[in-house]
């Protein structure tokens, strides 16, 4: 971990309390004979106490920041003052405006060179080939879901237990009771044997309008006996709808 | 006017379920927050839920203004949505004792217990330092990002990073020097 002036490397990542024992004990050994290196590790302390005790302070929301970042008009010009003022005291903000920057530059479309966009294209074609040729399909996410499994509505469940067969991801509809209101709903599984034990959470997307809502079920679930519930999405809301059904091994 | 209709029409054909609306809402959601490049696969995947309900959520709201597109609105939300999710672990990580090793005496935390004066030198010490030196520092102190992490979220080898850590080093020190010197002068000014 050393070179150079051999000082460790690592000195920022001990000094923040980020490292495993084996590195942490090399660097202690390291400050037992190094003046300059204590000194460092005690500045680094304190700086990162500092920054630490900005974070725990009253800061603009991470929406309004989003919003701050882009410049959008439904920020008026006295909340984009006060937040710019603020960003400009506060490292942790100032650490989240670099953070959504970073992740924009990363979202954002490139325009590649003309070469090397012609150079994609023809990957491109052989890949596609390939693919043909290898009889499968390129395709969007759904459609790669083998599995489609439709879960009655609960009234009608009866001893009619749905089966997810293979290794999923499954496809679920459930048709929600008729009672349901409209709203945003999630999905949630546990084992049989364990109600508090979620194994699976996703929200419930309506499909096709007619009051049915679809949830891609892309956990590892073991075999066995589960339940799936649906619920609104507001905390501690009591679920509207649960259903067993079984996980069967791939056939 | 065109255009706020047809937002208006896509936003219904969202809340009916088209298909291929949800999954191009999904996939905007989870590439803003691959964009973050998080550490743990699961929490990627609870936070594309999370931004999803949300956006589901604010879609339905009828005070949703149809400003923009339903995958655009959803990119925000996805960011917003993961930004309060790093604010959130950063706390936890500041909180938690277990990440401050006290085996010897110079490594005993003084985070909390510094003075309000210790604090706005702090600051005005690393507002001075070069941007890439803080960006190195805010990602391991404020989001505990290892060696590994940090190269890859500022997009930069393992390599190139050594050096950014030494060239970060070396002007530390010599702020820190600068700063000593400051301080004995100050304290040889007001001392009786």
């Amino acid at each position: 971990m050393s070179r150079r002036d051999d000082h460790p490397d690592l000195l920022p990542w001990y000094a923040a309390g980020r490292l495993q024992d084996e590195h942490a004990r090399e660097i202690e050994r390291h400050l037992e004979i190094c003046e300059a290196c204590r000194a460092e590790v005690a500045a680094q302390r304190s700086v990162a106490g500092t920054l630490r005790s900005h974070d725990l302070a009253e800061h603009p929301t991470a929406e309004r920041l989003v919003l701050y970042r882009d410049a959008r008009p439904r920020l008026d010009a006295s909340e984009a003052r006060e937040i710019a003022t603020h960003v400009s005291r506060c490292p942790a903000c100032a650490h989240d405006l670099a953070v959504l920057e970073r992740a924009s530059a990363r979202s954002r479309p490139r325009r590649p060179m003309r070469v090397f966009a012609a150079a994609a294209a023809s990957v491109a074609v052989v890949a596609l080939l390939g693919a043909w040729w290898l009889g499968r399909s390129i395709s969007s996410p759904s459609s790669e879901i083998a599995r489609r499994v439709v879960f009655p509505p609960a009234q009608r469940g009866g001893d009619d237990v749905p089966r997810l067969t293979g290794s999923g991801p499954w496809a679920v509809t459930i048709w929600k009771p008729l009672t349901a209101t409209n709203g945003v709903y999630v999905a949630r599984i546990h084992p049989a044997a364990e109600p508090g034990k979620t194994v699976f959470y996703a929200v419930a997307l309506p499909i096709r309008g007619d009051g049915s809502v679809e949830v891609v079920v892309n956990a590892a679930l073991k075999p066995g006996p589960y339940v799936l519930t649906l619920s609104p999405r507001q905390q501690g809301a009591e679920p509207i709808y649960a259903h067993g059904f079984e996980v069967q091994g791939a056939p | 006017m065109g255009d706020m209709r047809s937002r208006k029409e896509e936003t219904a054909a969202f809340l009916a379920g088209d298909t291929r609306l949800v999954a191009e809402v999904e996939r905007a959601i989870r590439g803003t927050v691959r964009s973050f490049r998080l550490r743990e696969r699961d929490v990627e995947c609870d936070l594309v839920q999370e931004a999803l309900a949300r956006t589901c959520e604010g879609v339905g709201n009828p005070r949703f203004r149809n400003e923009a597109t339903i995958a655009t609105y959803a990119r925000n939300v996805a960011r917003y949505t993961t930004l309060e999710f790093l604010r959130k672990r950063r706390r936890e990580v500041a909180l938690d004792p277990e990440t401050l090793p006290a085996a010897a005496s110079w490594s005993a935390p003084d985070g909390g217990l510094l003075s309000e004066e210790r604090h706005r030198r702090n600051a005005e010490a690393f507002a001075a330092l070069p941007a890439e030196c803080r960006e190195i520092l805010s990602l391991i102190y404020l989001d505990g990002c290892s060696y590994r992490e940090v190269a890859s979220q500022l997009s930069i080898s393992e390599a190139a990073l050594k050096s950014r850590i030494h060239r970060c080093r070396l002007t530390c020190r010599a702020a820190s020097a600068r700063g000593d010197r400051t301080e004995r002068y100050i304290f040889r000014r007001v001392a009786p």
